[in-house]
């Protein structure tokens, strides 16, 4: 129960039932599920981090659908079109993921044992120190282990469909209420679905049929506190003592990050590297305040009945706060976070904005939203349409609700992109703009990020493009957003890459003066020249349109930049010949 | 232009343009007093306020109130290179000269009201921004 959170406890609720019925064999009321002793611990061998041991209680939970299915969904999207190893899936990041943080929990205990020792006697009233920690350690690692089972066919471009769901919105707003940080529709899923009584009852199943003839030396043998690992997959600690637990799992510099960077690049092919080694040489626990103006984190430590918490108030800071530790890096990881940064940047540019990989996830986004339209119209509620996006793994797209599909345009659409017939680059304007039309630009590029704008401007580019391509090939109906889709024609927007939090990840050590990142290195300075010469917005049609989405685009462009000169639309355009 | 109306981007280029006319350095690489502003004007409740500003979430838990919209937003601005930097330090972001009159113009049209709210978010972040300054 969530008190104070219903959307929240509402969903968590649905995902229970959605379990028990869907996957009785696991979850089920009646079920013994698992139906053989478990041995202690396994040993499962990862590319990127080498042979590691996973525990019962672990394994119990990675043998089961909501576990296995990550194995279906492709870390990186379509991004196999461009790079055709990446196939690598949420499964094996997962793992990784918890590998990683439990690397960055042990580097914490060995390097401050003794504030450790302080906060398991606060904040748990106890003097069982090894037993707690390993309690902590289990906690984060079944966290890590969770932190992705939200995710839906294509990871994050699934996402942003899904994500529009009423439900799921008032869920994720909900959620960034609680966590006090932005949070999306696939955490709501992740968040809740670790708070299921039907993942507990797994657990507690699981011990009884535990082999107990030989115990890991730092298993913990008791119960995990579940409501702890649903908060450290949102990115926060039952204690604001222990926030840097939360930081562990997500925060600016994480175990997703630290496991994503290598394995995207590793598995596309990419020679990036970063010294983690650096990183669990030097990352310490500073004691931090953490802020609480609006009484958010306030509300949540009260919803979870924790003890030992006290809001200071603001005295002769700005607003009241918790104390707190945090997880920090010093000066002399310097060379960590460079190249993580590096990392981060290089893959925005090789693989996630890659022309061929944005022209796949935008044309699939656009394909996916027409599938929910269908099953809107054919009267499935959102608890339904979430339901069957909780099922769906990437190989859905072969099945009855796409390829499959009684809709013409669904089922042919998805024939294309299996096949790789997906759209090209029809216009690209690089984000600094120079010459007659830079005003004309930078006003224009002013409007597209902002967020109260740039739904209508993409509107109004495709509403026009729509009209304008019925004009010129009847055949692709009346209906604006239709003709386009039937063109593979749209506008894309990408994201800017961000780097928040990294500021906030170089702490003081040893009563020194705090640094910024940007201080000693030049991240501004990388992220400007990246998005000067690597980030562009783009028109996308398929091949057969083109010469016709291009006349009808231009007249779509001409309506929200007021750029009328035929010297720039030839200079913009993509043609082979 | 009614209250309702204006978004995060026009509060933003309005300032920004605003603060150019003023002559008031307008901080980049230090964030905080930006969103120091926004946070205390989405709690303030005074004629002409927009409405986007009661729907703004903050991060919380961070040295500041952090509006992501707003870092984003931010960004998005330099990288488009709507507003230059002072290479090497990154302290300060100045804005082009065409784009400050063209924002300029457009915060003229715009109702008294808002106007009015407009010249006191300047005087905010004026008072802010020299507080690192």
């Amino acid at each position: 129960m969530l008190e104070g959170y219903p959307t929240l406890t509402s969903v968590t609720a649905l995902l229970d039932e959605y379990l028990k019925s869907k996957h009785g064999l696991f979850f089920g009321d009646k079920t013994e599920h698992p139906f053989s002793a478990l041995k202690p611990y396994k040993d499962i061998h990862d590319p990127i981090w080498g042979t590691n041991g996973f525990s019962w209680r672990e394994l119990a939970l990675i043998d089961t659908p909501i576990m296995q299915r990550l194995r279906r969904i492709h870390q990186t999207g379509l991004a196999y079109h461009v790079y055709p190893s990446s196939r690598h899936s949420r499964f094996e990041h997962s793992l990784g993921v918890a590998i990683v943080a439990t690397k960055v929990f042990d580097a914490v205990v060995r390097r401050h044992a003794g504030k450790l020792r302080t906060l398991v006697e606060i904040v748990e009233d106890t003097k069982e120190f090894e037993r707690t920690l390993f309690r902590w350690r289990q906690e984060l690692r079944l966290a890590a282990l969770l932190h992705d089972t939200g995710h839906s066919l294509l990871s994050h471009t699934s996402e942003r469909v899904y994500g529009k769901l009423p439900m799921l919105q008032a869920a994720a707003d909900e959620l960034t209420d609680l966590a006090a940080a932005e949070k999306k529709a696939g955490e709501v899923i992740s968040f809740c679905l670790s708070r299921t009584d039907a993942v507990h009852a797994l657990l507690k199943r699981a011990e009884s049929k535990l082999m107990k003839e030989c115990e890991m030396p730092d298993e913990f043998a008791g119960e995990p506190d579940m409501v702890s690992v649903s908060l450290l997959i949102v990115g926060r600690a039952r204690h604001p003592l222990l926030q840097f637990l939360g930081d562990i799992v997500s925060s600016g510099f994480d175990a997703d990050k630290l496991d994503y960077l290598l394995r995207d690049a590793a598995a596309a092919g990419l020679p990036l590297r970063y010294d983690l080694e650096r990183y669990l040489a030097t990352v310490h626990l500073p004691e931090s305040k953490l802020n609480d103006g609006k009484g958010k984190l306030d509300k949540l430590y009260k919803s979870t009945g924790t003890k030992h918490v006290e809001r200071q108030p603001k005295g002769d800071g700005r607003f009241p706060y918790f104390r707190s530790y945090r997880l920090k890096l010093p000066k002399r990881s310097m060379n960590t976070i460079e190249q993580v940064t590096i990392c981060k940047l290089m893959l925005y540019s090789y693989i996630y904005h890659h022309p061929k990989v944005r022209a796949a996830e935008g044309f699939f986004e656009r394909l996916l939203a027409r599938a929910v339209k269908n099953w809107r119209d054919a009267g499935k509620t959102d608890a339904q349409i979430s339901a069957l996006f909780i099922d769906f793994d990437d190989a859905s797209l072969h099945g009855p609700e796409f390829l499959g599909s009684g809709d013409p345009e669904t089922s042919q659409l998805s024939y294309r992109l299996l096949n790789r017939l997906v759209p090209r680059v029809v216009y690209e304007i690089v984000s600094s703009p120079s010459g007659v039309e830079a005003k004309l630009l930078g006003d224009f590029f002013s409007k597209l990020g902002d967020p109260g704008t740039k739904a209508g401007i993409l509107e109004k580019v495709e509403d026009v493009m729509g009209q304008e391509l019925f004009k010129r090939r009847n055949e692709l109906g009346s209906d604006p957003r239709l003709a386009c889709l039937r063109a593979g024609a749209w506008f894309d927007v990408p994201s800017l890459p961000t780097f928040e939090g990294m500021d906030e990840l170089i702490g003081e050590t040893d009563g020194k003066t705090p640094v910024r990142i940007g201080d000693i290195f030049p991240i501004n300075k990388w992220t400007e020249a990246y998005h000067a010469h690597r980030y562009a917005v783009r028109v996308y049609a398929f091949s057969e349109y083109c010469p016709d989405v291009a006349m009808a685009a231009r007249k779509g462009l001409e309506e929200v930049t007021s750029i009328r000169d035929p010297e720039f639309y030839h200079r913009i355009r993509r043609n082979r010949t | 232009m009614e209250a309702a109306e204006m978004t995060l981007g026009e509060f933003v280029k309005y300032l920004a343009a605003l603060l150019t006319e003023n002559n008031t350095p307008m901080l980049f690489k230090e964030e905080a007093p930006w969103h120091f502003v926004l946070f205390r004007l989405s709690e303030e409740n005074c004629e002409g306020k927009p409405h986007f500003l009661n729907d703004l979430k903050f991060d919380w838990g961070g040295p500041f109130p952090k509006c992501k919209e707003l870092s984003r937003y931010l960004q998005f601005l330099h990288s488009t290179a709507c507003v230059g930097t002072m290479n090497p330090s990154y302290e300060e972001m100045v804005l082009k000269d065409d784009l400050e009159k063209l924002w300029f113009s457009e915060f003229k049209k715009i109702g008294d009201p808002q106007q009015k709210f407009m010249g006191h978010a300047a005087d905010l972040a004026t008072k802010e921004f020299s507080l690192v300054a």
